[in-house]
């Protein structure tokens, strides 16, 4: 194999190398929640696996982002890496080896620093080789304009120019004319998958795997209904799987309807049996961004010193429908409405702010919130521009509001510390600590 | 007239005809609140009713759900305390998953457009009902009885009533409120919903409306024609046409 594909595979074996043995770990010692923890590392394990063979042996393969049908890819048996999940994974979720080399790489690439970071690392990560080179690309547009210059830069780079590209165009309202549009394009990337790859769609197979990953979906908002409960079952981690784990390799695979009948089974018993995962719950909050790749170590901080607990979040809530698989069309009507209506982010960012309003005041009320924290994100700048709105709500129903204005991926332009400042200080002026 | 007003005329066109339950409620909040079986008022639940202690399911999408509410200055339109109900009632579901509609109308010579997003608030019945619960990530209503509710004496009355003092209680301008719940078939539940979709498009136009007066803009004006990238458009659309001519254009949003 040549040095550029050993590179372009050189963190996902660092990942490999650092998950593979948390999976013996988790087998021998499970432990309270191990049964629920080794699902998920198991799955990063069996992507990263796929994606190396792929490279070594020359298969063919294909990079897509998180708005894309993953129950397309999965009906046509086509291997595919998660672009995004890549980015957070080769950065070092969570505060890696390599977060701070990368940031630096990234500064150097003289890209606007008000740019959204996660796009600039993505860059970088492209320029330094950092991703395996597919055998086409299933791209986005959507939800911010950040997202859609990403998307053509990045095929500007010598390596990617001649990679094929399919781009959904998504469109701006959401009514039927706009569902039937974006189910066109949805059929469109199938003839190019095919194009690309040589696979094809068989119906019978998406309806099978639809199906099952209605089955998921359905039981991730049992889930979230569960986290309604004071004291909240869970910490952070199990909540935030619930996406990655339906939205990964293996959409559709029983395996994985499992992982949820087994979180909302032990949610519910620890809700019966009153044994939260963090017991000594004070202060309930509401998580209104994605997480920063430092999360875990503001929310240990949160529930240590606290006791505060984040009973939801936006990247959990979303307005998820199932999908109708009686015939094609409907098939492919709830993938796009799945895919440019529903999705994190996309449900919250592209708008309209109305979704803004309905969500805050919804989850206040069901999740009984005692305050919002919006972190802003520097990158989502159309969420930022719904801030006032936010605070306005907040306002209306009495609930306290902080906007932070920090990096998600970024520890340098708001650090960790910093954070937790100003939490604390926020818990203290509303007297919630 | 009130923005709803010929809404309200259609819910009463689609009661006609229909074999319904009627209740007929006090009034006051008071009255309402005697002599009911389970408790009502904020926290009466804790937020949640387990799969194993649900006693029937109403709205499941695989079902139907449509919900809205109607409200207008003309009292004379709404019969205060009145709750209709065509379909089983909650005592006979055990263990079924029923299709669900719940129409609000409310009335008051002092409602207006201000007051929308409060009774919005009030429609999803939160944690103020003992027994039941209306699930949070469902945009439309999708909610769940308790086993221990109904054997208390839970069933569509009750819910009325509870909606009824949950609204007057917290919205003061309210006068008379009546309601309406289908739990009949999908057929019923459809053609509310054909109704529901009409009353959200004026829901949203006063929703834009009330936020643009308080300074903010919800939406964004995409007409094309007061966009100043018309041009534009127009341009790369003359270019599009003129590659499909020649046979040279690419199929949708694919390059390369």
């Amino acid at each position: 194999m040549d040095e550029k594909k050993e590179r372009s595979l050189s963190r996902i074996r660092e990942e490999l190398a650092m998950y593979e043995p948390v999976v013996e770990l988790l087998k021998l010692e499970p432990g309270e929640m191990g049964h629920l923890q080794l699902p998920i590392v198991e799955n990063i394990v069996e992507q990263h696996k796929g994606t190396i063979e792929c490279v070594e042996e020359g298969k063919t393969f294909l990079a897509s982002q998180f708005t894309n049908p993953v129950e397309i890819l999965t009906a046509m048996d086509v291997h595919w890496y998660f672009h995004i999940q890549q980015l957070f994974a080769a950065s070092g979720s969570g505060g890696g080896l390599h977060t701070d080399e990368d940031l630096e790489g990234a500064d150097k690439l003289n890209i606007p620093r008000d740019c959204c970071t996660l796009i600039r690392l993505g860059h970088y990560l492209q320029v330094a080789g950092l991703y395996p080179i597919p055998t086409a690309y299933l791209s986005i547009t959507e939800p911010c304009d950040s997202i859609a210059g990403w998307h053509a830069a990045f095929m500007h780079h010598p390596d990617w120019r001649n990679i094929p590209v399919f781009a959904p165009d998504p469109p701006y309202h959401t009514d039927e004319r706009a569902i039937d549009y974006y189910a066109r394009q949805m059929r469109e990337m199938v003839d190019f998958i095919t194009e690309h790859t040589g696979q094809t769609l068989d119906m019978d197979r998406l309806r099978e795997t639809v199906e099952e990953t209605n089955k998921g979906y359905a039981l991730w908002m049992e889930y979230n209904e569960i986290r309604r409960s004071s004291p909240t079952p869970h910490s952070y981690t199990l909540p935030l799987s619930c996406f990655f784990q339906i939205n990964t390799l293996g959409a559709g695979d029983p395996k994985k309807t499992l992982w949820y009948k087994d979180i909302v089974a032990d949610a519910e018993r620890r809700v019966k049996e009153n044994k939260p995962e963090f017991p000594n719950q004070k202060i309930r909050v509401f998580w209104y961004d994605i997480q920063p790749f430092y999360f875990g170590e503001i929310v240990s901080w949160l529930e240590q010193e606290w006791g505060g607990v984040i009973a939801m979040d936006m990247v959990s809530y979303c307005p998820y429908e199932l999908i109708d698989t009686s015939t094609e069309d409907s098939m492919f009507q709830g993938l796009a409405k799945r895919a440019f209506q529903h999705g994190p982010m996309v449900h919250q960012g592209r708008g309209l702010a109305e979704n803004v309003i309905y969500d805050i005041t919804r989850i206040v009320k069901d999740y009984k919130i005692d305050c919002v924290i919006f972190p802003g994100h520097m990158g989502h700048k159309d969420m930022a521009a719904s801030s006032s709105i936010m605070r306005e709500t907040c306002r209306e129903l009495g609930v306290p509001f902080l906007y932070i204005g920090l990096d998600v991926a970024d520890h340098r332009y708001t650090t960790a510390d910093e954070i937790k400042d100003r939490i604390s200080q926020f818990f203290t002026a509303m007297g919630l600590g | 007239m009130s923005k709803y007003d010929e809404h309200i005329e259609n819910v009463d066109k689609y009661l006609r005809g229909r074999q319904v339950r009627e209740f007929n409620c006090p009034p006051s909040v008071d009255d309402l609140k005697k002599d009911l079986p389970v408790q009502v008022g904020p926290r009466s639940n804790p937020g949640i009713i387990l799969r194993s202690d649900m006693f029937a399911e109403l709205g499941n999408p695989a079902e139907g759900s449509s919900g809205f509410i109607v409200w207008t200055e003309d009292t004379s339109l709404v019969r205060d305390g009145r709750i209709t109900l065509i379909g089983p009632d909650i005592p006979d579901l055990e263990g079924a998953s029923v299709p669900f509609g719940q129409v609000l109308m409310i009335a008051g010579e002092k409602l207006d457009t201000e007051v929308q997003e409060r009774i919005e608030e009030y429609q999803h019945i939160s944690d103020y009902l003992e027994g039941y619960m209306v699930r949070s990530s469902s945009q439309s209503i999708w909610g769940r009885v308790s086993k221990d509710s109904v054997a208390k004496g839970f069933n569509m009355e009750i819910l009325g009533k509870a909606l009824m003092i949950n609204m007057k209680s917290n919205v003061p301008e309210i006068e008379a409120m009546e309601v309406v719940f289908v739990t009949s078939n999908k057929d019923d539940v459809k053609q509310l919903g054909e109704i529901a979709v009409e009353v959200d498009d004026v829901r949203k136009d006063i929703i834009k409306a009330v936020w643009k007066e308080r300074g903010y803009d919800l939406d964004c004006d995409l007409d094309c024609n007061s966009c100043e990238s018309k041009v534009t458009c127009d341009d790369i659309r003359d270019i599009i046409r003129a590659q499909k001519e020649k046979g040279t254009a690419e199929i949708g949003g694919s390059e390369g």
